[in-house]
Order: structure tokens, then C-alpha cells, then sequence
């Protein structure tokens, strides 16, 4: 795949950096939807938890393979053999799976940002982002649609399912502003014409349409007052719960780095 | 030695239509919409194909049964399949002849109400977006009381 052939060196250490970044939220997430395969409170949840990582997973390896085409490393290497402190996840999705609600407020506050930031990319004058970015879009609406039903299922499915989907609110919103955590390189980007307008610049747009879902469910944007994401993964610090993720997803691949699979 | 002027885009467009996605071997990936380009240089092919959903597992086995058909077309003596992103593929790609064939292999094409491939009632509802590999929905027809599966529209 052809990227990043017109852009200067540092242009295209930007974009690897951004790419990675969008690798990593995908695969850490991924991987925490995959632990609800045979775990799911319904076994047709079971099965969209089961897809959906699957879809996540695909979505990571394909920013890996543009990864690889820019940079030459291998997308197994790069999902499995870095160390914790050079994962560009943001913290929120690193974060165990906690009880239901919590599970779908993130995945759909997650997929809003995502969606945000790939229709940015649908305007890069890189081509093959653009298309990737049409490609991941179809998609994704499948996560969205499937989002906001779960959202409006738990604020009306009585007290204690309100109050627990409150309270992922109040924990997920906070953390979930460090995916647009600002970066240093993301004016070259701009400069370069990969993306029109730097990504952190999304947060705004991203917390309008998260205000505008809760209040459709009767749910509340708390007083705000927190830290956003305090821990900061999109500089590389993580914390335990990144580190376990690591170990039990890369455990069969060590066994072995160069096996064909 | 067949001249290579007798190796044309149809015949090897023809060829293709034998090899089929692995999940839905009644499908072949021409009326699936994957093959975009071809290229014929002397007695080397090469074909691009348009991945279906990002990272399917049977992508690999589709490029490897394509190229092992390929080799079989008279002249052919280098085939190279691979895969662009470019254009997206959407099930919009998928033929009219290929829509038939998935319905009659038991799951409803993509596009408007759904049909139900057993009884052909249009009473159907989605029942779960998600289904049993990531490109299927799976349906409920009220007509026949049977669960179907349905492609997902792309």
C-alpha cells in the first residue's frame, strides 16, 4: 500500500505516530471486547461483543500494515512486541471491562470519537486513508447503532440499571477526553496536508454530541471539575491494568516471535 | 505456445468465476464485486481484489485459490493477486446474479426488506445486527417462524 510518498521525513514520522495512535485504541479495546466472548449477560451479546472485537482487531491490523509499508515493522511485532511505555493507547480503553454499563457507555463514547476522527480522515490528501477511512466508517456504524441502543436500554431499564449507567458516565466522560489528548506532531500533519485540522480539536465536537446522546437518555453530564485523563496513555503512561493486557494477549506469540501462524 | 495477444481480460475475468469466498461457495468473487482491475503483461497476470470486511479470514484463502486458477489459464505463467483499498468495496459491488445466488444458499442479499430464503415472505425483522460471522445480520421471519441470516449492507 502506497502511503506518506509525498510527505517529508518529518511529515511522515507524524504520520506513523498518528497511525500507531489509531492502531493501539483499536487493538486495546478490541481486546477488552473479546473478553466477553462466553461472558456476555445475553448470548446474542455475546456474539456482537465477539464481531465487534473482531472488527477492532482487523481495524488495528490495518493501521499496523500502513504502518509497516511507511516504516517496515511487522504488524505482529508491533501489536505484541513493544514494551508497555511505547503503547499510544488512550487510558480509558486500556481500563478492565468493570460491569455492563461501564462496558457500553466507553464502546460507545469511543466509537463517537472514532467516528469524529475518521471522517476527518476522509478529507486527508492521502488517499489510502481516505479509503480506509470509508472502508472502517461502514463499519462502525453497526457499533454506533448498536451503541446508542444499549445507552437508551440501560437509562430506561429501571433503577438499578440508571444508576449504574449514570455512574460509568461520570467515570468513562471524564478519561475519555485523553483520545484527543493534544500532540506535538499533529501541526505537521496539518502542514502536510494529512489531516485538515489537528485531531485534538475534536474534543469539542465530541463532547457537544456526547451531551446531545446522554440528555436523549435522560442521563446527565455532571458537574465537571476532573482531571480528564490524569495517567495520560497517548504519552505512553500506563497503568497495571495496560500491563496485564499485554502479558495475557502477546503470551502465545512470545512463545514463539518468528512462528508463521 | 498460445500468443499472448489470446490472453484477454474476459478469459481471465472467466477464469475468476470459479474461485469463490470459502464461507459462500456458491459466490464467486466476481459477482461478489472484488475483482477491480486486471492486468495482463505478456504471460504474467496480475489482478487486484478488493478486501470485503477489513481482515476477513478468508481473504488469504481467496488470493491463494486465485492465483493457483489463474496459473491454470493457457499462457499464464506468473499470477500476482493483491489487495487495494481503493475504491472501498461496498455490497453495492454485489451482481444481480450474485444477490440470487445468496439467496438461494439461504442468506438474504443485501438492499430494502429482506426476503426470507425459506419462504419468500417479506414479513422478516431484524432480530440481532450481529450475527454468526462479522458480514451477517441475523433476521426473524413472522410468516414461517424461522431465524435467517442476512449480509450486512456496507
Amino acid at each position: 500500500m502506497l502511503i506518506g510518498r509525498d510527505l517529508s521525513g518529518e511529515g511522515r514520522a507524524a504520520l506513523g505516530e498518528y497511525l500507531l495512535l489509531l492502531g493501539d485504541d483499536e487493538l486495546v479495546l478490541g481486546h477488552r471486547d473479546s473478553e466477553w466472548c462466553a461472558f456476555a449477560p445475553l448470548i446474542e451479546e455475546d456474539i456482537a461483543f465477539a464481531s465487534i472485537a473482531q472488527d477492532e482487531i482487523s481495524h488495528a491490523a490495518l493501521f499496523y500494515e500502513l504502518i509497516e509499508s511507511l516504516r517496515g515493522l511487522g504488524r505482529d511485532q508491533l501489536a505484541f512486541g513493544r514494551p508497555v511505555s511505547e503503547m499510544r493507547n488512550a487510558t480509558i480503553l486500556e481500563r478492565e471491562n468493570r460491569d455492563w454499563a461501564f462496558t457500553v457507555v466507553r464502546h460507545y463514547f469511543y466509537d463517537v470519537a472514532d467516528d469524529l476522527r475518521t471522517e476527518q480522515l476522509l478529507h486527508s490528501q492521502e488517499p489510502i486513508l481516505r479509503s480506509v477511512a470509508e472502508r472502517l466508517r461502514r463499519e462502525e456504524r453497526y457499533h454506533l447503532e448498536h451503541g446508542q441502543m444499549w445507552l437508551r436500554r440501560l437509562s430506561q431499564g429501571g433503577p438499578e440499571a440508571h444508576r449504574r449507567t449514570q455512574a460509568a458516565v461520570d467515570e468513562v466522560l471524564q478519561e475519555c477526553r485523553g483520545i484527543f489528548h493534544p500532540l506535538a506532531w499533529e501541526q505537521t500533519l496539518v502542514a502536510e496536508g494529512v489531516l485538515p485540522q489537528r485531531p485534538s480539536l475534536l474534543c469539542a465536537r465530541f463532547q457537544e454530541r456526547i451531551a446531545g446522546a446522554l440528555s436523549d437518555c435522560g442521563l446527565k453530564v455532571q458537574a465537571d471539575g476532573g482531571q480528564g485523563d490524569a495517567l495520560c496513555g497517548r504519552m505512553g503512561h500506563h497503568g497495571p491494568e495496560l500491563t496485564d493486557l499485554l502479558e495475557t494477549m502477546g503470551e502465545v506469540w512470545r512463545t514463539d516471535p518468528l512462528a508463521a501462524w | 505456445m498460445l500468443k499472448s495477444e489470446a490472453l484477454t481480460e474476459d478469459a481471465v475475468r472467466g477464469a475468476l468465476r470459479s474461485v469463490s469466498d470459502p464461507e459462500i461457495p456458491v459466490l464467486s468473487i466476481v459477482d461478489l464485486g472484488l475483482v477491480e482491475e486486471v492486468r495482463i503483461l505478456g504471460e504474467r497476470v496480475e489482478v487486484d481484489l478488493l478486501p470485503t470486511f477489513t481482515g476477513c479470514p478468508a481473504l488469504g484463502f481467496i488470493a491463494q485459490a486465485a492465483e493457483e486458477r489463474l496459473l491454470r489459464i493457457p499462457g499464464v505463467r506468473e499470477a500476482k493477486v493483491s489487495f487495494t483499498f481503493d475504491p472501498a468495496w461496498s455490497t453495492d459491488r454485489i451482481s444481480p446474479a450474485g444477490k440470487l445466488a445468496l439467496q438461494s444458499f439461504g442468506i438474504a442479499p443485501p438492499g430494502g426488506v429482506p426476503a426470507c430464503p425459506y419462504c419468500g415472505s417479506h414479513k422478516t425483522r431484524i432480530d440481532a445486527s450481529f450475527g454468526p460471522t462479522r458480514c451477517r445480520s441475523v433476521y426473524y421471519c413472522d410468516a414461517c417462524q424461522n431465524p435467517f441470516e442476512r449480509m450486512k449492507a456496507l
